[in-house]
């Protein structure tokens, strides 16, 4: 236990070390994950809007055909 | 580089580089905060706090290298035009912003206990400051326009002009006094720094570089389905046109 204090205190810096390491770790995990959000939420509206060229483009195949 | 302005080409090199990207990330990083809080030794001068070096430096690396593709990227996007050129600027902004604050927050942590401050309006923290504003005023002015190309111009311009900032960054600390420590690494007569503290350091560098690899090619991505969704809705809203 005596031995983790030692290390956390860093000589005593450790109020400034790990703070530093700390919010590189949650900025970078931070860009991160709002990068793979983003991804996923284009790609979901990707596919619905996809979807709904399709079922207007059917629509006016359909449209075609009973003109004929 | 022609060849990667188009989209699905670029696409399909950053899919490829995206797996390599994120397992280089993993082990880097994961070595060297190791190596750089368990093994290395702390400095004869600084102590512990020495450590703090091993995520300020590489982030104010990244900090410039990021503003570099920036800026290239966008003086390729406002003289050819190129998409993938415009989307991988967009897509740095962010990261670099992320990069640009945490050097400053590190250095902040570092020079307290250092310096006896948290900030001082020298050359090297202010031309660092300049550049965290340029990275927002990049992205503020994007998405400023109802039309996004001249968004995207506007924020190209300043982007190549503010790129002027990225050397008066690097020669801050020979051109004016400061309590910034002048380069160690970069340097012509090779690094001036034992290699128990190098290697973790370029560890560390080599993990960031890797990170900003591995979240640009999701930015890209995501970047690209969003022009392919905006080029759809345009298509949409001329075909519903009332008959």
């Amino acid at each position: 236990m005596n031995q983790l204090t030692n290390f956390m205190s860093m000589s005593g810096y450790g109020q400034f070390i790990w703070p530093a390491f700390g919010i590189s770790a949650i900025l970078l995990a931070g860009i991160l994950i709002h990068s793979q959000r983003f991804l996923r939420h284009t790609e979901k509206e990707l596919h619905t809007q996809n979807s709904h060229e399709i079922k207007l483009e059917i629509a006016e195949d359909i449209n075609n055909e009973t003109k004929k | 580089m022609h060849r990667f302005a188009n989209p699905t080409r670029f696409l399909r090199l950053s899919n490829m580089l995206q797996p390599w990207a994120m397992a280089m990330t993993v082990i880097c990083l994961g070595v060297g905060l190791y190596f750089s809080i368990f093994v290395s030794p702390p400095d004869y001068q600084q102590s512990e706090t020495v450590r703090i070096m091993y995520v300020h430096v590489p982030a104010a690396w990244m900090a410039m290298f990021c503003y570099t593709v920036m800026a290239f990227s966008s003086a390729a996007a406002l003289i050819w035009r190129h998409l993938v050129a415009q989307i991988v600027a967009k897509s740095t902004a962010p990261i670099g912003a992320t990069f640009t604050f945490l050097a400053l927050a590190t250095g902040s942590l570092w020079g307290k206990p250092m310096w006896g401050t948290w900030w001082v309006w020298d050359a090297r923290l202010t031309s660092v400051l300049i550049l965290f504003f340029l990275y927002l005023g990049f992205m503020v002015l994007y998405d400023a326009f109802d039309d996004i190309s001249r968004g995207a111009r506007a924020a190209s311009i300043l982007a190549v002009v503010g790129g002027i900032n990225v050397p008066i960054i690097k020669f801050s600390v020979d051109w004016w006094n400061t309590l910034h420590q002048p380069a160690s690494i970069v340097k012509l007569d090779g690094p001036a720094i034992h290699s128990s503290m190098l290697v973790p350091l370029l560890l560390m560098a080599i993990g960031y570089t890797a990170f900003y690899i591995w979240t640009l090619s999701i930015r890209v991505k995501a970047e690209i389905n969003s022009s392919k969704i905006r080029a759809i809705r345009i298509r949409q809203n001329t075909n519903q046109r009332p008959v």
